[in-house]
């Protein structure tokens, strides 16, 4: 999907759907989506799967649970070293 | 509630370059501000990530030099400034009286301002063509902000596809950095760039180092030996099964058609101002055919039809960076003269040079939108295209409507719940005024927006009882 353009670049560590993936510093979570190998992150009202896709916050395709919060833009958060970020298949339920 | 700490003289939504330049000019004349801005960091759409990238990959920025001094430079002049940059705060609603209401990581928070300044920015044009809501499909922008946030770069072959300058610049940065860029199909033809001709030496004397930088970037893809295909039209992905990750990407164009294999597509047609804010407010908006999109209509301050609220950068109609800050300082002067802070000819005095700016930006401008209009197949697209990528809602579906007589953008959005998903129109609400534009023959004026409803940004339902109070 995506790698770091260099390998020396410093990383944190995210935990993807339980799997350990190294991000660069700085990163967003969608960022660690797509460093880890995953395009689909989710699906939508019509349960057709759907990925990040403009990673500025518009499209709500990259929502993924977050440390345990729901329905969250992968791309509007920064990595933190230890963060879990988890598939929300379910997205359209946790809506208000 | 709301105390002393949560009033304001000038609140700015959005912490890219108007809103920052804004801030730093508030700042000189002793008008109290605060910036909002909903991403982790401050910046906006070009500047956001270049101090992670300074510190952590600098050798990374000199793919970025047209904009990298500027934006650290501006920057680092907030913080002198000393203006609070509350980021990671959504504004969902504002009202004309002043008041804002944010959800911030610290809780929500309505906020007081005598005036407002809306610096919302642009984001990129939807591109519904078939196969756009598949797994590897993105927009151009996001790739680039992957380049630039993480430093990270495709694994696979990658074709992008539409018009505009951020597609060939995007082009030769990934190229740059490694990836694997195997064809750009440009929408645009001869034609738009014959009739661009006239403008350019508008261009040439508006922005001689952007241009060049544009020229050199098409240069580097033509050494690079990346194929560029222009004119094409009937753009359409196919990948596994009916919604499975892409694997090719089909044209037909002024040779035939074409295919090509791509594991990843990235589609851009140019950007378009986010007017919500000032919808919500009820602000005055018109249409640019010249940029085929909705702006605010506004003095030459960025002041707006309501009183209280002023508007600049992206967000009033595309022209680029400097161009937004010029913007964002004059907003920032006018709101200083009102306020009694600066006098009128002291503010008219320190204008000029920034109105220069801005007329040098459109003169580039006015040549880039002419020569890159959205290609027409994202503006009329096939029966089976998605267009709401939310809720799934097709183009076939909106002209069924349309046939039986449903005419307003708002009663399809009732009917179909296109735009009711969770990005709330922000990927569909201009495709289907197109779509509707261009089956009916009526103007976009008469088409007009889907309606804009807080909550602008999602937020729990706590936020919402809290704000009750
Ligand atoms: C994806 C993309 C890529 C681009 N790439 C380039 C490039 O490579 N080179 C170039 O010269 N120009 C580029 N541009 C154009 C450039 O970003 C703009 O010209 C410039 O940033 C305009 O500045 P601005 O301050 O008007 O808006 P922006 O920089 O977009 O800033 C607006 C800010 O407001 C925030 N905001 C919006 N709504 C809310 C809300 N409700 N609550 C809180 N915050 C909010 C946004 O998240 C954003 O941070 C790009 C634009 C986009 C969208």
């Amino acid at each position: 999907m995506f790698r770091p353009r260099s390998e020396t670049v410093p990383t944190v560590t995210v935990i993807i759907n339980s799997r350990p993936v190294p991000v660069p510093l700085g990163s967003t979570a969608a960022a660690a989506l797509l460093a880890g190998g995953s395009n689909v992150s989710g699906s939508t009202g019509d349960d057709r799967p759907r990925g990040p896709f403009c990673l500025m916050g518009a499209c709500f395709g990259c929502r993924v649970t977050i440390d345990g919060e729901s329905g969250r833009r992968a791309c509007m958060t920064s990595v933190q070293d230890g963060m879990r970020i988890d598939f929300d298949t379910l997205a359209r339920k946790d809506l208000p | 509630m709301s105390g002393p700490s949560d009033s304001f003289d000038l609140i700015i939504i959005g912490g890219g370059p108007a809103g920052l330049a804004a801030a730093v000019e508030s700042a000189r004349h002793g008008v109290r501000s605060l910036i909002l801005d909903n991403h982790p960091e401050p910046g906006g759409s070009v500047f956001r990530d270049l101090v992670a990238a300074a510190r952590h990959r600098p050798g990374d920025l000199a793919c970025f030099s047209a904009y990298a001094e500027a934006g650290l430079e501006l920057l680092a002049a907030v913080k002198r400034a000393g203006t609070t940059i509350l980021s990671g705060s959504s504004v969902w609603s504002v009202e004309p009286d002043g008041s804002v209401h944010a959800s911030t990581p610290a809780g929500p928070r309505t906020m007081h301002a005598s005036r407002l300044l809306i610096a919302a920015g642009a984001q990129e044009r939807p591109c519904p063509i078939p196969g756009w809501t598949r797994p590897g499909v993105m927009t151009a922008g996001a790739a680039q902000l992957l380049m630039k946030q993480s430093g990270l770069v495709p694994t696979g072959r990658v074709v992008l596809a539409g018009s505009g300058p951020l597609l060939t610049m995007v082009a030769a940065q990934l190229a740059g950095f490694g990836a694997d860029v195997a064809a750009v199909l440009d929408t645009s033809t001869i034609g738009d760039a014959l009739a661009g001709l006239p403008r350019l030496p508008a261009a040439v004397s508006g922005g001689p180092d952007l241009l060049s930088y544009g020229l050199r970037l098409v240069h580097r893809l033509r050494r690079a030996h990346i194929p560029i295909h222009r004119g094409v039209k009937n753009l359409r992905i196919l990948g596994k099964g009916d919604d499975g990750p892409a694997e090719t990407i089909f044209w037909d164009g002024p040779g035939g058609r074409g295919s090509i294999a791509a594991d990843l597509v990235l589609l851009h047609a140019g950007l378009i101002p986010d007017t919500r804010i000032t919808r919500l407010l009820g602000c005055a908006q018109e249409w640019s055919a010249e940029q085929w999109s909705w702006r605010p209509r506004l003095d030459g301050w960025g002041n707006s039809s309501i009183e209280t609220v002023a508007v600049a950068g992206d967000g009033t109609g595309i022209a680029g960076w400097r161009a937004a800050i010029a913007a964002g300082r004059m907003a920032a002067l006018d709101t200083a003269c009102r306020l009694h802070r600066l006098s009128v000819a002291e503010r008219d005095r320190l204008a000029r040079p920034l109105q220069r700016t801005r007329r040098r930006a459109m003169g580039l401008r006015r040549f880039l939108d002419r020569i890159a209009p959205p290609g027409a197949g994202f503006l009329a697209p096939p029966d089976e295209t998605i267009l709401c990528r939310c809720e799934g809602v097709t183009a076939g579906t909106v002209r069924n409507l349309l046939r039986d007589g449903c005419a307003g953008v708002n009663q399809i959005k009732a009917f179909t719940r296109c735009g009711m998903g969770s990005c709330q129109g922000r990927f569909c609400s201009a495709s289907l005024a197109n779509l509707v534009v261009a089956e009916t023959g009526r103007t976009m004026e008469d088409v007009g927006e889907m309606t804009v409803r807080p909550p602008l940004e999602p937020m729990s339902l706590e936020v919402l009882a809290n704000s009750e109070e």
